[in-house]
């Protein structure tokens, strides 16, 4: 197991993130990389938590300029597929409120919304997975 | 709490069963509790919540793509100097403190006048007994005359050495000898004293300061190497001010 600094320590969950963003692992990791790339050269970036939101709103900024990839041979579970589907920026709120690193005033400042709109948002957001068939 | 905020509180609302709810959370609760419609939203909400948590934490990045990814952490230069850093903008702002500070006790201070000075100048016009002694001498030939009667120092700056002293003594204030000189023509008391003793700082030497001693007098004094020179003046500061001037060339 590789040991990251404890900084750094958020980056499995970030792929996780990118994964569900992008619906590919190989896009996912090139995501990541690039990010950290992008990260790490920012000095005007102080601080683990400043880090950490600066990495994740990078990550929902670029994977949405990108299109949606999952493929059936993509490997992901299917409940993974419906969380790729869903539409931002309920995606995005969802998992990152399930994710536990930020609350849901600065996850509202990721994905650009009021922290007002978060609960709909969360509402909606669960209703289009309910409504989903299940395989 | 009623059912709306307890709802708004609930859907932003993880169920996690290490951690115990806040207070907020726990009331909203029991709000769920007494009402079949908002305990059966949250029971789906719950159901639907372990289902993406589930989906999320099922995803389990590759070893080789953790190991790239340390490795590149592993490369990140640590972070040099920047100004913008929480701790050096503390050091910065503790170090300007620091020089205002020392400013202010190097600067601000003399530039002020001496309270000491002004202890002085009232002494001299309120003193009792009136030890002066007849001299009708210029007050620039006056050094001899104090040397005689043991004040060494006694120095008049030059513009104001034509000016004829009536009579002169040397007073005991606080310990310490203060010889002064009556002027009559200019209404004035010319006053000199060691500045040591009373620590008196002026900054640059040989400039004065001034001040409205009362609604009567005006005080102006100097400091030339270690002595000061003070003129007590009837009047108002701008006439003090005027006199100073008009014989400083």
């Amino acid at each position: 197991m590789t040991h990251l600094p404890k900084e750094w320590r958020f980056l499995p969950d970030a792929w996780s993130y990118a994964v569900i963003l992008t619906g590919s692992p190989q896009a996912a990791t090139d995501l990541v990389t690039n990010t950290l790339n992008g990260v790490a050269t920012r000095h005007d970036i102080l601080g683990n938590k400043h880090r950490r939101r600066v990495f994740f709103a990078t990550l929902f900024r670029d994977a949405n300029k990108s299109p949606r990839l999952a493929l059936p041979e993509s490997g992901l579970s299917e409940d993974t597929l419906e969380l790729h589907r869903l539409s931002e920026p309920g995606r995005s709120t969802l998992a990152l409120f399930h994710l536990g690193f930020f609350p849901i005033d600065e996850i509202a400042d990721i994905v650009g919304k009021s922290e007002k709109e978060m609960p709909d948002i969360l509402v909606a957001t669960r209703t289009a997975l309910t409504s989903t068939p299940r395989p | 709490m009623n059912l709306p905020k307890a709802r708004r509180l609930l859907i932003c609302y993880i169920a996690d069963p290490n951690v115990t709810p806040s207070p907020a959370v726990q009331k909203a609760l029991k709000v769920a509790a007494d009402s079949d419609i908002l305990s059966s939203e949250y029971q789906a909400q719950v159901e639907i919540d372990k289902r993406v948590h589930a989906s999320i934490k099922g995803l389990r990045i590759p070893e080789d793509v953790l190991s790239s990814l340390g490795n590149r952490v592993a490369s990140i230069p640590p972070r040099r100097f920047n100004p913008r850093d929480p701790a050096m903008v503390a050091v910065l702002i503790g170090f300007l403190l620091l020089v205002t500070v020392l400013t202010w006790n190097f600067l601000g201070r003399p530039a002020a006048f001496p309270s000491a000075a002004i202890e002085i100048a009232e002494e001299v016009l309120t003193f009792d007994e009136r030890p002066f002694e007849p001299v009708n001498l210029p007050a620039g030939s006056l050094e001899d005359w104090f040397v005689l009667k043991g004040f060494d120092g006694f120095d008049v700056p030059t513009p104001l050495e034509k000016y004829n002293a009536e009579d002169a003594a040397i007073l005991k204030i606080d310990t310490q000898s203060v010889a002064a000189i009556t002027v009559p023509e200019q209404n004035s008391q010319f006053i000199s004293f060691n500045a040591h003793p009373h620590e008196i700082t002026i900054f640059p030497e040989g400039s004065w300061r001034y001040l409205q001693l009362d609604t009567e007098n005006a005080l102006a004094l100097r400091r030339d190497a270690d002595m000061c020179f003070m003129v007590i003046r009837q009047g108002s500061l701008a006439e003090l001010k005027r006199f100073l001037e008009k014989d400083k060339d």
